[in-house]
């Protein structure tokens, strides 16, 4: 291998590496968002928790597409709106079931492509 | 050395993804995860970009923005979010932030930005090193005098310059109220503004209303395009009224509305057009008695008058003749090509004792028409004009030679002692730096060079 295609190799397993973390982080965000809504016991998390669940959704909205994820970025930008638009806490349920099964895909897409060779 | 781009976000999830991008780029992220903390690191770090989230914790991407416009204007802002409001765009770049990308970001569309973004800085940052370049010279600094009369009026000058009164220099006809205007105004807080200078007097009769007020098409025979005026053209800046009492009194009139509206009516316009000027007006008159008698409107007097400095002549500025007469013979050689560093002792004593009723434009012209005459490598008597050395014998007893020195200027200095003085002294309040001391000289750099050689002049630093 030339030393571009060499780089190149290198350049696409450190971003592989970039993309687990990421998406260990979003297991633990999902985690997080549905301990907050379990909490709110039947309504929408407000005050502190709203912001932090508001927040977390937002987060991975802007993340999400940058790691090559879109479908991850698509379904928290639907969570957050449904979050600002006062939607029930079913339906902030049905939403972030969404975007947990979206970070789960992801995963899993990511553990069964082979990983670059890198000389 | 690595450029470091500062990173202002409170998702850590987001740092490696722009580490990663900005790294191919050639760039080190360095990170901040609140604006609070980000105004920390750019206390001691001098980052050559900002990617700024605006959903912050405590102080908003929003409030930074300005906030890092005014107190690190050199480094350009990219602003990174996922609140994609068009309005917001527009509120960013106003705010002064270069670029705006939505998240989820590209990344190599975010490499690019900021690439383009440090590239914007740099140049930002050489433009106003150019223009302080620039600048340099254009102060007080260019009133070459240390007499009593000049230091007075260069210290009231300096006071009304930081603000935005109207200032009127009186004074002869030469004695530098032209560069005593544009020092106000590259010392005032509108030196990026423009400086824009009309002679009242020298301009014909049928053109000085369009010159001052402009026109619109077809106002008058000839006026076949619109044209902005002078006070359009200062807008921001400094008009300078030269000759002012030469102005005639139907437009004394029109000036005064100026004054007091702050807008202007082209000739043939009814249209009303906001100006933002500072005016300083000069006259060689008795402006004042003028208009006690009705010969200059009284009312315009008083609001042109608000700060009156008066230029002292020539020959009530004891031994400034002298160090101006080593200024221009240093300009003039050097423009003409000329090595001419000394003054003949007749020569001399005839400059010093001459009255100079064109005061300091006189002395320049006659210097420099001695530099042209000489062939020598000092200006000689024979240089200079014939009514300097009738003066001067005159003065002196018929024996140029002979004559008894006045009592104020007992104390000889040699030429040569001066201009050693000069450079000196420029050297030393631009702490050696040879191009900003030629700069305030008017000088090259080689005759900078050539005459510390000379003087053996050491740094003292």
């Amino acid at each position: 291998m030339d030393d571009a295609t060499n780089k190149a190799a290198e350049r696409n397993e450190c971003f592989r590496q970039l993309q687990k973390m990421f998406i260990g982080a979003a297991v633990s965000d999902v985690s997080e968002m549905a301990a907050l809504l379990a909490a709110a016991d039947g309504v929408a998390p407000a005050g502190d928790a709203g912001a932090r669940f508001r927040k977390l959704a937002h987060d991975l909205r802007g993340t999400g597409g940058g790691y090559e994820f879109p479908t991850i970025s698509d379904t928290a930008a639907n969570l957050e709106a449904a979050y600002l638009t006062e939607s029930s806490a079913e339906a902030l349920k049905q939403s972030l079931a969404l975007l947990s099964k979206a970070v789960d895909d992801a995963r899993q897409d990511l553990d069964s492509a082979p990983a670059s060779t890198v000389e | 050395m690595t450029e470091k781009v500062l990173l202002v976000d409170d998702d850590p999830k987001l740092l490696g993804l722009v580490q990663h991008h900005l790294a191919e780029e050639g760039f080190e992220t360095i990170w901040a995860a609140s604006g609070e903390e980000a105004i920390d690191i750019l206390a001691h770090e001098k980052p050559a970009a900002i990617i700024l989230d605006l959903l912050l914790p405590g102080i908003s991407g929003f409030e930074l923005l300005p906030r890092f416009e005014s107190e690190w204007p050199q480094i350009p802002v990219v602003v990174l979010t996922a609140q994609g409001d068009l309005n917001k765009v527009v509120s960013c770049m106003q705010s002064g932030a270069v670029d705006y990308l939505h998240k989820p970001f590209d990344g190599t569309r975010l490499a690019i930005s900021v690439r383009n973004a440090t590239n914007q800085g740099q140049l930002k940052a050489k433009v106003e090193s150019l223009t302080t370049e620039l600048r340099r010279g254009e102060g007080f600094d260019t009133i070459i005098g240390e007499s009593a009369a000049v230091q007075k009026s260069i210290t009231l000058m300096r006071r009304a310059a930081d603000s935005d009164i109207a200032v009127l220099l009186g004074g002869e006809s030469g004695t530098g109220k032209e560069v005593a205007a544009r020092a106000i105004h590259a010392e005032s807080g509108r030196r990026t503004g423009p400086f824009v200078a009309i002679n009242c007097g020298a301009i014909p009769e049928g053109l000085i209303e369009s010159e001052l007020f402009g026109h619109e098409k077809g106002s008058f025979t000839g006026a076949i395009h619109s044209r902005s005026g002078c006070f359009e053209q200062a807008d921001g800046g400094t008009i300078f009224l030269d000759e002012i009492g030469d102005l005639r009194s139907d437009l004394q009139v029109r000036l005064l509305r100026v004054l007091q509206d702050h807008s202007i009516q082209r000739v043939g316009g009814e249209k009303e057009i906001k100006v933002d000027v500072r005016v300083v007006a000069a006259t060689n008159r008795e402006l004042k008695s003028e208009a006690a008698i009705g010969e200059f409107r009284e009312d315009l007097y008083y609001r042109l008058a608000v700060f009156p400095v008066e230029l002292p002549p020539l020959r009530d500025r004891d031994t400034d003749a002298l160090l101006l007469t080593a200024a221009f013979i240093l300009r003039f050689s050097e423009r003409h090509g000329k090595i001419i560093d000394g003054l003949a002792p007749e020569a001399r004593r005839a400059l010093q004792s001459y009255s100079w009723p064109g005061n300091v434009r006189e002395l320049e012209n006659v210097i420099e028409r001695a530099i042209v005459l000489e062939d020598g490598t000092s200006i000689s008597a024979e240089s200079l004009p014939l009514e300097v050395l009738e003066h001067a014998r005159q003065v002196g007893g018929g024996d140029i030679d002979t004559r008894t020195t006045p009592a104020s200027r007992e104390e000889i200095v040699s030429f040569e002692d001066e201009e050693r003085q000069i450079i000196l002294r420029a050297l030393e309040l631009t702490q050696w730096n040879v191009q900003e001391a030629s700069n305030r000289l008017g000088l090259g750099r080689a005759t900078i060079y050539r005459k510390i050689e000379r003087y053996g002049l050491k740094v003292t630093l």
